[in-house]
């Protein structure tokens, strides 16, 4: 499954370079904001790093379906199909692709706004007063550490296991609509409205979760009903390719 | 070894190919014939694995059609399938990466031998470069079963000889290999077996020597006669 996860990434390189060049440009007009105490490109260049960030990441989850689709319905869909791996192993490695894409992308933004933010300070302010700034950030974390420690780990591990729930039920959509409604006029509407009722009924099914004692018992058990969605939508679509997809 | 049993594919309404009942045995070579529409490329992607059967069984010594008949059945397909943003050697490392069977050796020899150079990207080439790419990555398998549709489809007489020089290498006493094409007249001499289908059914299988000895014709006077030329 690692090879298919590799040509998984390769699929997607070209939109990953795109996203790194664009966020070096933004990174460079920050950087000479920074340096040159020009408070308009300091700014554009946040505006454009934010703009990468949300939009690259947002990016990566669409083009995983466009692709998805792509590996379906065009005569590329041939290179994966014939390869001797179950159509279980060819959806896990899309939705694994996914999901670490998602991850590092989101580490490496993570990190570069923690960087940026630490050069703007020691620019500006002098490093006495990040060292400053620094402390009282741990401080502040060392006071609420028991709390949000919790907090954050299940804020995080809820965004992504709701990213990772839409992505699967998109790949659900595509699969119906290139299996029962292969070669029919207006597949693609069809496809995306297959989405959408997948997506309200989750939402649906999401509502219907009682409130529990705790903002993170009520987001534990979002997540563990995130995960068992994922999972059997998981299933539902391998076993539909496997029973039902002509390519 | 490769057998399909009273299959049947249907798309929509229409019937692509028809209660086909088909055997092939190791170390033979077929020519699956027939004009366009008559449901040879629609059988070869069944045997591949691409297509479900609507009905029937397709099967692979003995097993249906699946990830184990994968590991040993090399279906090259007309068109051109390879991703856009792959190069000659790119296409190579893919199939090395999934296919037990592929030499990187031999697919160098057959790139070579057919003017193809490792950095050309696939995006690029012309119609005649793509089918030798094709053979080449395809052949370059020590497969089971060969499956090629129409290997000679639209390319010069030149890249012609070299593809059926290729095909010809590959005949070995063990593999299965089946071709379609509409040039006749070129399988003469390198196959075993002609297996004819006409509007989605298979009218016929002979075999060349009983063609030859006990019919008294060729391939070609054969296919004028069941296609009405």
């Amino acid at each position: 499954m690692t090879k298919l996860i590799k040509y998984e990434f390769k699929k997607s390189m070209f939109t990953k370079y795109v996203l790194i060049v664009a966020t070096l440009v933004a990174q460079l007009v920050f950087m000479f904001g920074v340096l040159s105490e020009k408070d308009t490109s300091m700014t554009w260049g946040i505006v454009g790093l934010v703009l990468c960030a949300i939009v690259g990441t947002s990016f990566i989850g669409i083009e995983s379906i466009l692709t998805m689709h792509q590996d379906l319905n065009t005569k590329q869909s041939y290179m994966l199909f014939l390869t001797p791996r179950s159509t279980y192993q060819i959806l896990g490695a899309k939705v694994l692709q996914n999901g670490l894409s998602l991850l590092i992308v989101g580490a490496i933004f993570g990190i570069l706004a923690i960087a940026d933010f630490s050069f703007m300070v020691i620019k500006l302010d002098g490093l006495e007063e990040l060292l400053d700034f620094a402390q009282m950030m741990l401080k502040q974390i060392n006071m609420e550490i028991t709390i949000t420690r919790q907090e954050v780990f299940l804020g995080l591990f809820g965004a992504i296991s709701s990213w990772m729930n839409m992505i699967t039920n998109g790949y659900l959509a595509i699969v119906i609509s290139a299996t029962f409604f292969a070669g029919r006029k207006f597949s693609g509407l069809i496809s995306f409205l297959i989405y959408i009722v997948l997506v309200i009924a989750e939402g649906r099914i999401l509502s219907l979760l009682p409130e529990m004692a705790t903002v993170d018992a009520t987001l534990a058990l979002m997540i563990g009903v995130n995960v068992v969605m994922i999972i059997v939508i998981y299933f539902v679509t391998g076993w539909i390719m496997e029973k039902k997809l002509n390519v | 070894m490769l057998a399909s049993n009273a299959v049947t594919k249907k798309f929509l309404r229409k019937t692509a190919v028809d209660s086909v009942s088909i055997s092939l045995e190791k170390g033979r070579v077929y020519a699956l014939l027939g004009p366009n529409g008559s449901g040879k490329t629609t059988w070869m992607k069944m045997a591949a694995g691409l297509l479900l059967p609507t009905s029937g069984t397709m099967t692979y010594k003995g097993k249906p059609i699946g990830i184990e008949s994968k590991k040993e059945i090399a279906y090259m397909s007309t068109e051109p399938y390879f991703y856009n943003w792959m190069t000659v050697k790119d296409v190579g490392k893919y199939y090395q990466d999934f296919f037990a069977d592929f030499s990187m050796d031999r697919f160098q020899e057959l790139i070579a031998r057919m003017d193809l150079t490792n950095d050309l990207k696939t995006k690029a080439l012309s119609s005649g470069m793509m089918a030798k790419l094709k053979i080449a990555v395809t052949m370059a398998r020590k497969a089971k079963v060969y499956l090629l549709d129409e290997p000679l489809n639209g390319i010069d007489l030149l890249a012609r000889d070299e593809i059926m020089k290729t095909i010809r290498e590959s005949i070995d006493g063990e593999a299965i290999i089946l071709l379609s094409t509409h040039l006749v007249d070129e399988l003469e001499d390198v196959v075993d077996d002609v297996i004819f289908m006409k509007n989605s059914v298979m009218v016929g299988q002979w075999t060349v020597d009983d063609l030859h000895n006990n019919l008294q014709t060729s391939v070609a006077d054969k296919y004028r006669q069941i296609y009405g030329m």
